[in-house]
């Protein structure tokens, strides 16, 4: 399995909303059978971050996760960690994550589901830069001539 | 291809109704309790499998019998679902499984294993022991903490070191290995506190 391209698909699955995610899923129409390896469950992750990226590190705050993992009928096993406390999401995360596994699932899904969610995502990526970018104040000193 | 089957459908609640049965059986020597909240990794009977989800977790070293390390779906689900750390050696073990095959070397491992110290009796470790039957095999009496007057019970084919051992343990109390038997998902417990009597 390519590691580098199911970190992304992953990283997809957590951060899209519920409800996008949700609505994409049901216009695909799938039902594949699947069993719970371990239910969504609750935890807290302490986050660490440093001053200015390069500065020393700190505790930040602590974060609820939800984690489920399932198991599909013919044996692929999908994992899902996500922010927050929603656990149908969690569910339903780690069932696409095993179907990506699965050649006929893969295509299907990256093409219906995972790219679209990707391009939106970016977009919206794109938009807060830039209305972050507008309102940037650069701080510089005149030189008032005062030495000479 | 992954060998991880599923555990305790309900993590918690199952966890719980285990811990209460697995504590009956502690406190009532030789009573029958069974475990039927999830099953078999592998090798590994119901049992034990239910007992260790139960009670081990990551900060507790768990040793098993040659023919239970050699199985991959064993190690694979306890692993994932357990995350107990697996020891190599008897001497440092909280948990000890025997599997029925490797019955035999019962001798050496219950002279090994760690039996706590005078400040801390409660290291002492746990040994699951899979046998093939709790109504046929070797009978013994049991009495002390939590029984009435005496209970008598099968313990199964176990070689005669087992035996031996359990009669002549007490002088060595509150320092002790507690121990259960297994036979599929049906369990008995004789703790430290209990005499063995042939």
């Amino acid at each position: 399995m390519n590691t580098p391209q199911r970190k992304q698909w992953m990283s997809v699955l957590a951060r899209t909303s519920f409800s996008a995610l949700q609505s994409g899923w049901q216009a695909l129409q799938l039902t594949p059978e699947y069993q719970l390896i371990r239910a969504p469950e609750i935890g807290l992750a302490q986050v660490r971050a440093r001053m200015g990226a390069t500065g020393r590190q700190f505790n930040l705050g602590d974060v609820t996760i939800t984690r489920a993992v399932v198991k599909l009928n013919s044996g692929e096993l999908g994992y899902s960690y996500l922010r927050g406390r929603n656990k149908p999401h969690a569910e339903l995360a780690a069932l696409i994550d095993a179907l990506m596994q699965t050649r006929s699932g893969h295509e299907v899904l990256d093409k219906g589901l995972i790219a679209p969610l990707a391009a939106q995502r970016a977009e919206q990526e794109v938009a807060a830069r830039q209305q972050v970018a507008a309102s940037k104040v650069d701080f510089f000193t005149m030189v008032r001539g005062e030495d000479e | 291809m992954t060998m991880i089957t599923t555990a305790f459908a309900d993590a918690i609640h199952d966890s719980q109704v285990c811990f209460r049965r697995l504590l009956k059986a502690m406190s009532e020597p030789g009573t029958r309790v069974e475990l039927d909240r999830a099953g078999r990794f592998g090798n590994l009977s119901a049992g034990c499998v239910q007992t260790l989800l139960t009670l081990a977790d990551s900060g507790t070293r768990l040793w098993l019998s040659p023919a239970l390390r050699q199985d991959d779906a064993v190690l694979e689900n306890l692993r994932f679902h357990v995350a107990a750390p697996l020891s190599s050696d008897t001497a440092e073990a909280d948990f000890a499984v025997l599997a029925g095959a490797d019955l035999d070397d019962c001798g050496a491992l219950l002279s090994r294993l760690p039996v706590g110290n005078e400040e801390y009796p409660d290291q002492g470790a746990t040994l699951l022991i899979e046998t093939d039957s709790l109504d046929r095999g070797v009978e013994v009496t049991l009495s002390g903490p939590g029984i009435p007057d005496t209970r008598r019970i099968f313990l199964g084919q176990v070689p005669e070191a087992l035996v031996r051992f359990l009669g002549e343990r007490d002088a060595a109390f509150p320092l002790g290995i507690d121990l259960m038997l297994v036979c599929d998902r049906e369990l008995v417990a004789i703790p430290r506190t209990t005499r063995v009597e042939r």
